[in-house]
């Protein structure tokens, strides 16, 4: 009876909730209700739910609607066991919760099963009279001794509607609320997400909610079965976002930071979470620096501000700083936050300059148990062929340029090797011989589940990419474990532990030109009259001048050459969280990241090089120990009902310590044992070992205090003391401040709709870059091969001994000031939001690699000095265009502006420096320049092209030829050299950005991903060969149209062979541009009638396409381009890179 | 209860953390040693020494010193599709920014340093006296060799004659090159008074007394330059007859036996440049020989081929052509006789520089021969060449030294000639003695012919575009940027 009694005042209490959210009544008029003893108070159930959080530390994701306006009855004392406390305080209010992650828990509505509003007869209750009903069963207060003051009006019950609710996967989802529109008549879903109702005649749109996910509205009609498909609301203001050493709700975020979905890491198959990067972040450009399987990428986050030292961010993994992404399981992380600005960056001090990438892999939530199965197969073709001359084409050209350069024709009819052009039977095409059609595979299972103390989440994948150029490819095996037990009601323990093994055979791209030619380069310069093999079955060769680049047999390039690369890893840190008051935790972390590496590398001798040895092996090996140590203390606390306070104090260390060893031997009898026995070497060259360590002690600080949900600071301080640095500067500190604005819950903006959210931010603060090699300050002896010499009779190698460098010992951090404003705008009940942030950030005592005069014995030595600016917008808008009842689309798109530029340098106005070529003889491609901006390439500018000898007497280069490059005299003195160079491009991009748009149709979903940049230029070394038109090697099909004196062309020069190599000069430039169809997605979710029977919770089914559409002008295989990796000074170059693949796949996705 | 259990986790955890867990951020490099901390024992002053040696084997290796002064002069043909730097040594479109000047300077330099090392380290270490003095000594003459190559390139260079142990005041401006010549002499009297005359077992190789004299014989040739009444003159042929009256060095019977393996720092070397066959090689093999070469690892280069002019010196008796030059081989693959040609355009017919070629080496960069820094053949053509310019012509001792040199060869001797013709026959007798040695363009810069040497080797359709003011390299222009102290050489 008493439990009738009790369900029945619950259910009303359900209803008397949703009448007041919907209503928007004043908590106010709830309030003077009862107090009928002194142990006992009446309090908000929000402001006791913030109690908690402070309390127990976590957090509570609620629709404000089914919280607000319930009070709950205080009393002195209460269970100490979080999970106890809620549930008494819940389940009398018909709410229920659910953990949804660690610290996280979801208040619901209760299941529909206890749920006596089930019944047929609705009630609706009047909201003016709606009083405060005493929560039964908590403090054993008489229920009859408060009145209750409910008027129930009973409404004409005309028709049943039902129906199911599910997620954007199509899972059910329990718990939805359903409502007719502008009345308190409703329901809520059950655990298989179905529901059902009685509605009134009038009743035209019933309005569907839940937590972390849009409000859907949908029109009635005639309909008496109504499913809905809800889409999750990814930018719900109650999202937690976790920032460094802690979380927050993204409403009281005070800095920049970004978020990426889970969605978004597997819409494209990558093999490392910094391609989910990829135009998903504003003010985050990732650039891919090398396409081959198990490359890595570039990251900047707003702009390179660092000449010599790393700019690449630090990634954070489940709390762990590390490196090597390519062996983390992109599928196991269920977030990416991206902190950019001073304010979010500055907790991680000496590393945050460069922003800070925060990595959550998934764990366990309480209930049930699932398994999840995700697989895709895909195949991958080369992007785009390099349009070359075929075998006939090149023999003409090869007679002209010979012919022009004085001498006579080599293909002339003269013998058996020398055919005239038309006569040739071998026409090779080098670009079909190395690409192939390559599969891509991922499959991974992932088990997750446990009950409200014990939560597990275990997966494993299996990634394998065969890549396009034969021979090569990257594979990964990986096994995750994530654990978290509730000990005791104030121990909370956990671990997250990775293991991986990865194994890679990479191709020979991204070398140096000529001799040291990879597998693109030859197969471009190769010419087309050679073939693959001779008559003997050996590899085909060629050391005559139709290969003067003297690059050598492409296929023998690709197939002849093993470079296995292994790493074993295990990734695991644990963590224990101790409450040690109210609100106060301390929570420790420990983790170690161990990784084993090797190579084995042979050439045999099939190719050059490996014959000039008779087959060349190494072997090598890493062992990388790093480990880590968290302690921090948190205090949390909400001071009247107005202040809230949380304290964060922090001691971290970390160390690192690395070994390596190699051996190498040459001269083997045969090829047979490779790698495998180096002691069958002939010639066993010198070994080597080494050993680096670097460690750092960290404190910190930080505060946050926010005033009425209206007022946000946040402070925060890091002091790093790092062993990179000289004795005088080991320690460096890193405050930073921050103030955000809520306008949206300032009383003046309560009455309006437009606004669902407004809020300003303005922060500043200082962080610090370490990233440069260890020991750097010190000049050490160095005992190597270029300091021994053979003396005596017979001479004996004697080791020698040099100073390596000249020591710095006032080396110190690379300092970064950034100052950040910025505005969030929600309208339309958040359909529209816009994330806007403008930014100036100072880099100053660069770590900089300064050139000192070769007098000294030395090449560089590392300074602090110089600034450099990079100053930018941000903009973020995400909007949902349509929802309805099947139909939905959604759009994000963000874009970013960055403006570089160089303050200050050593003291000179202007270095050139930059990585060339030793093949082809460029150097200093690149003008460092106070006042410019970083990545400019410095060269000559070709006005066109000499027509006839009356322009050539005119000029400056009177021993020129029509049909020769004409170069501008930039200087007027009447030669043309070195010092008639200017600034001719520049490598980063001004705009970059990404659009996705996701369309829903009932169980279809359709994603299109764009991606780009502009502004940038592509300094292409590839156009030095394939444009060199000197007869060295095989040239762009583009050369068809040469100058010739009946072809009088204005861009291509004429043939020679005394032409020579060419100038670096705008002939080289082209323009970087690109938007591409990265990815895009079809995807069916398969309707439940058709899968339970499999026992199925969810399946989906989709194909997919990556690159398949790019929109460029850019002459090389693809403008996502990085030769020189990640270096912040000659990006934007591009020389014998592994082509980009474009990739069709198809993938399964299913849930038990 | 609880909390007492919270508190002595907490206690117990961070305690551990504070001892335990708190890493050593004072590190060092584990495995090598800091600057500051070595330099204390003989082992270690015969380190800095060798390493001060070790950068010859960088300067005297294949293109550094070689290409300069084969291609910029009249004894090479660069591989003309190759590359854009060396064919501008070639044709005279010198620029400031050119790689082979800026490798001469650099590789100079750093010798100069390594030897400043020991000059400021090892006299502080408690060791034997006379073998400290004996490093010291070393160390002088290897800095002057340096200095030597860097003044007759560059003219006017900033002197740096101590260790540079900070970034303070590197911006050196350059001294004249009458300071620098002052630092030469002073360094090479030096050493040859301490150096010994040989070395015997474990120390064969080092400078020596003789290498000191004559190198400083060479330095007063060159500073005579080409001023008939210099009093350099006496001072070259007074140091190279001390080297001849030290009685130690002869000339090998055979042009051939020069270049042997088994006769490194033999009779005839005053001082080499030693390489150990595929462990401490050089790669004069590969670079010189026919592009495509089948018989040296990698396959030959034909980096650099001789001149038509320089084959043409060789008369068709002189034993040394057939050393000096690979005129034809067989291929081993088919055992087909393929003959080279002096003429051809085809760079993997050319004939080939080949005394340095060491046919043994299976390395790329392996080869094993010396490089012949200073041989006694050349103190006899110092000796012959100044005493006929202190003597206004050729007496019987030029004579006597010219003709022990042609004799070898197999030329007849030489008789009857003015001091001119005498000149014009040493500088013949230079150029095709040392061809590919690294003397030819210092010969022709000191006696000022370059510019009509130059411009008499025309083969291969070089129309160089020499000017005076070509007698010097460029400064590189990346020290000038790193050196705003330091002018540019007149014409650059």
């Amino acid at each position: 009876m008493f439990r009738l009694i009790q369900v029945f005042l619950a259910s009303l209490w359900l209803v008397v909730g949703f009448t007041h959210s919907v209503l928007s009544q004043p908590l106010a008029s709830l309030k003077p209700i009862m107090a009928t003893s002194n142990q006992v108070g009446v309090k908000t159930l929000k402001a006791a739910l913030k109690d908690l959080e402070v309390q127990y530390g976590v957090f509570f994701l609620y629709e404000n609607k089914l919280i607000e306006g319930k009070v709950i009855l205080t009393y002195a004392h209460r269970e100490n066991r979080l999970s106890k406390t809620l549930t008494q305080l819940l389940e009398p209010l018909a709410l229920r919760y659910e953990k949804i992650k660690q610290d996280t828990y979801a208040i619901l509505a209760a299941k529909k099963e206890d749920n006596p509003v089930k019944s047929t007869r609705p009630a609706a209750l009047l909201p003016e009279s709606a009083p405060y009903t005493a929560p039964p069963a908590l403090q054993g207060v008489s229920l009859t001794s408060q009145p209750l003051k409910v008027n129930v009006v009973n409404l004409p019950v005309q028709t049943t509607i039902q129906g199911r609710v599910v997620s954007e996967t199509g899972e059910g989802l329990p718990g939805v609320t359903v409502l007719v529109k502008g009345t308190s008549t409703g329901t809520v879903t059950d655990a298989k997400g179905e529901y059902s109702m009685t509605i009134p005649d009038e009743a035209k749109i019933l309005v569907f909610s839940f937590v972390g996910y849009l409000k859907q509205e949908v029109a009635v009609g005639n309909k008496t079965t109504l499913n809905v498909q809800l889409q999750p609301d990814t930018k719900s203001l109650d999202e937690v976002v976790v920032v460094g050493y802690g979380t927050v709700k993204k409403s009281d975020l005070t800095g920049s930071v970004s978020k990426i979905s889970e969605a978004a890491i597997k819409a494209t198959p990558i093999v490392a979470l910094d391609r989910a990067l990829q135009g998903r972040a504003p003010g985050v450009l990732v650039t891919q620096t090398s396409a081959r399987p198990g490359g890595v990428a570039a990251v900047r986050i707003r702009g390179a501000g660092s000449i010599s030292a790393g700019n690449e961010p630090l990634y954070v993994i489940d709390g762990f700083p590390t490196t090597d992404l390519n062996s983390i399981n992109p599928g196991d992380i269920e977030s990416l936050e991206i902190l950019k600005d001073a304010s979010a960056t500055a907790i991680y001090g000496s590393r945050g300059s460069n922003g800070v990438v925060i990595v959550t892999t998934k764990r366990g939530k309480a209930g049930q148990s699932s398994v999840d199965v995700e697989s895709y197969y895909g195949v991958q073709n080369n992007r785009r062929k390099i349009p070359l001359l075929n075998a006939s084409q090149y023999a003409d050209f090869i007679n002209e340029a010979r012919l022009n350069g004085g001498g006579t024709a080599y293909f002339d009819g003269s013998s058996a090797a020398r055919p005239l052009p038309t006569a040739l039977t071998t026409d090779t095409d080098w670009q079909n011989e190395v690409f192939r059609s390559a599969p891509i595979q991922s499959h991974q299972i992932t088990l997750s589940g446990g009950e409200s103390k014990t939560r597990y989440a275990i997966s494993g994948n299996y990634y394998d990419q065969q890549g396009i150029v034969q021979n090569s490819y990257f594979k990964r095996y990986t096994l995750r474990t994530n654990l978290d037990r509730e000990v005791a009601s104030w121990l909370k323990v956990g671990l997250s532990m990775q293991a991986a093994h990865t194994r890679s055979n990479a191709a020979r791209t991204e070398t140096e030109g000529g001799a040291n030619s990879g597998v693109t380069n030859s197969a471009l310069n190769f010419a087309p009259v050679f073939p693959v093999y001779q008559p003997d079955g050996r590899f085909y060769r060629d050391l005559s001048p139709l290969n003067g680049n003297n690059v050598d047999n492409p296929v023998g390039l690709s197939s002849q050459l093993t470079d296995l690369n292994f790493t074993s890893r295990v990734l695991a840190s644990f963590f224990a969280d101790v409450t040690l008051a109210k609100g106060l935790t301390f929570r420790t972390n420990w983790g170690a990241d161990l990784i084993g590496t090797r190579r084995n590398f042979y050439v045999t001798r099939q190719i050059g090089l490996g014959a000039g040895t008779n087959g060349s092996a190494l072997i090598s090996s890493g062992q990388y120990i790093n480990w880590l140590n968290e302690n921090t203390l948190t205090y949390s606390r909400t001071l009247g009902e107005k202040h809230n306070l949380t304290a964060l104090l922090g001691y971290t260390s970390q160390a690192f310590r690395q070994e390596d060893v190699s051996a190498l031997a040459a001269n083997f009898i045969d090829d047979f044992g490779q790698y495998n026995n180096l002691g069958a070497g002939t010639t066993l060259q010198r070994p080597s070992s080494g050993t680096v360590e670097w460690a750092m002690i960290s404190y910190l600080a930080r505060l946050n205090y926010g005033f009425s949900d209206r007022y946000l600071f946040t402070l925060t301080a890091r002091q790093d003391g790092s062993s990179r640095f000289g004795p005088a500067r080991k320690y460096g500190f890193f405050p930073s401040g921050a103030f955000a604005w809520r306008v949206i819950n300032e009383p003046f903006l309560k009455n309006q709709k437009l606004l669902s959210d407004l809020k300003l931010r303005a922060s500043y603060g200082l962080t610090g870059n370490q990233e440069i090699g260890n020991y750097r300050f010190l000049s050490s002896i160095a005992v190597t091969a270029s300091t021994a010499y053979p003396f005596g009779a017979p001479p004996v190698q004697l080791n020698g001994a040099a100073p390596n460098g000249i020591s710095n010992l006032e080396l110190g951090w690379e300092k970064n000031a950034q100052a950040d404003i910025g505005v969030d705008i929600g309208v339309f009940n958040n359909r529209i939001q816009l994330t806007a942030d403008y930014y100036v950030k100072t880099t100053s005592d660069l770590l900089f690699n300064v050139n000192v005069p070769l007098t000294t014995g030395y090449g560089t030595s590392l300074r602090n000095i110089g600034r450099v600016e990079n100053r930018g917008l941000e903009l973020g808008l995400n909007t949902i265009n349509v929802t309805g009842g099947n139909f939905s689309w959604s759009s994000e798109i963000n874009v970013a502006f960055n403006r570089n530029k160089v303050l200050s340098l050593d003291g000179r106005p202007a270095i050139l420096t930059g990585d060339g070529s030793t093949h082809l003889n460029v150097q200093n491609i690149v003008q460092l320049a106070v006042g410019e901006p970083l990545g400019n390439f410095y060269g000559r500018v070709v006005e066109g092209i000499f027509q006839n000898q009356t322009e050539i007497d005119g000029s400056a280069q009177i021993t020129a030829r029509p049909g020769d490059f004409r170069f501008a005299d930039l200087n007027g003195d009447g030669q043309i050299n070195d010092v008639d160079r200017q600034v001719i491009g520049n490598g980063y991009p001004s705009l970059f950005g990404g659009i996705n748009n996701t369309f829903r149709y009932k169980g279809l979903e359709l994603t299109a991903f764009f991606q780009g940049v502009t502004g940038n230029d592509i300094l292409n070394f590839g156009r030095f060969d394939l444009y060199n038109l000197n007869g060295n090697n095989n040239q762009s099909a583009d050369v068809l149209n040469r100058w010739t004196p009946t072809n009088p062309s204005t861009v291509l020069p004429r043939a020679t062979t005394a032409g020579g190599q060419r100038i670096l000069s705008t002939f080289h430039i082209e323009d970087g541009s690109y938007l591409r169809l990265k990815n895009i997605t079809l995807g069916y979710n398969l309707p439940r009638t058709l899968i339970a029977r499999a026992g199925l919770q969810s399946a989906k089914v989709y194909v997919s396409a990556q690159n398949y559409l790019t929109f460029t002008n850019y002459s090389g295989y693809d403008p996502e381009v990085s030769r020189s990796g990640a270096g912040s000074i000659s990006q934007g170059t591009d020389y014998g890179g592994y082509p980009t693949a474009k990739t069709l796949l198809v993938g399964l996705n299913l849930k038990f | 209860m609880k909390t007492i259990k919270a508190f002595t986790s907490i206690v117990l955890g961070l305690s551990l953390c504070l001892t335990a867990c708190r890493p050593e951020l004072d590190l060092s490099p584990v495995g090598t040693v800091a600057a500051t901390t070595f330099y204390n024992t003989s082992r270690d002053a015969e380190a800095a020494v060798t390493a001060a040696y070790s950068v010859l084997r960088t300067v005297y290796d294949a293109e550094n010193i070689v290409t300069p002064t084969t291609v910029a002069a009249d004894d090479g043909v660069p591989f003309l599709t190759g590359n854009a730097d060396r064919r501008a040594l070639w044709s005279y479109n010198l620029v400031s920014t050119n790689t082979f000047s800026l490798n001469v300077w650099q590789v100079a330099y750093q010798g100069i340093q390594r030897s400043n090392v020991v000059l400021a380290r090892v006299p502080g270490i408690e060791m034997d006296e006379t073998l400290k003095k004996r490093y010291l000594a070393e160390a002088k003459f290897l800095r002057a060799l340096h200095y030597f190559n860097l003044v007759r390139f560059f003219g006017a260079l900033p002197l740096i004659t101590t260790e540079t142990t900070s970034l303070d005041d590197v911006q050196v401006p350059r001294s004249p090159v009458e300071q620098v010549y002052a630092l030469i002499e002073s360094d090479l009297k030096e050493a040859e008074e301490v150096l010994p005359q040989r070395y015997t077992g474990a120390n064969v190789g080092r400078a020596t007394q003789g290498a000191a004299k004559g190198l400083l014989a060479k330095v007063y040739l060159t500073r005579a330059g080409n001023v008939a009444a210099s009093p350099y003159w006496a001072q070259a042929a007074a140091k190279a007859k001390e080297v001849i009256d030290l009685g130690i060095y002869d000339l090998w019977a055979n042009y051939a036996d020069v270049y042997e393996i088994r006769n490194r720092n033999g009779r005839e070397s005053l001082f080499e440049v030693v390489y150990l066959t595929d462990v401490a090689g050089n790669t004069q093999s590969t670079h010189w020989a026919p592009r495509g070469l089948p018989l040296v690892p990698a396959n030959g280069y034909g980096t650099i081929r001789p001149t038509q002019s320089l084959w043409a010196s060789f008369s068709a008796q002189d034993r040394r052509r057939p050393v000096s030059f690979l005129t034809a081989y067989t291929n081993p693959a088919n055992q087909q006789l393929v003959t080279l040609s002096i003429s051809t355009t085809d760079p993997a017919l050319a004939i080939a520089n080949w005394k340095l070629a060491d046919l043994t080496s299976r390395i790329l960069g392996g080869g094993g021969k010396s490089f012949p820094y200073m041989r006694f053949s050349d103190i006899l053509l110092i000796y012959a060449e100044a005493l006929s310019e202190v003597s206004n012509g050729p007496t019987a001792e030029a004579y006597t030294a010219i003709n022990r040199v042609r004799t070898r060869a197999g030329l007849p001797a030489l008789q009857n000639l003015t001091r001119s013709q005498f000149k014009d026959a040493i500088l013949l007798e230079r150029r095709v003695e040392f061809s590919f040695e690294g003397h030819r363009w210092f010969d022709l810069a000191r006696t000022e012919r370059l510019l009509d040497a130059v411009n008499a080797e025309t083969s291969f359709g070089r129309s160089p575009t020499i000017r005076p003011t070509n007698v010097l390299l460029p400064i590189p222009q990346r020290e000038v940027d790193a050196n705003p102290a330091l002018t540019q050489n007149p014409g650059y």
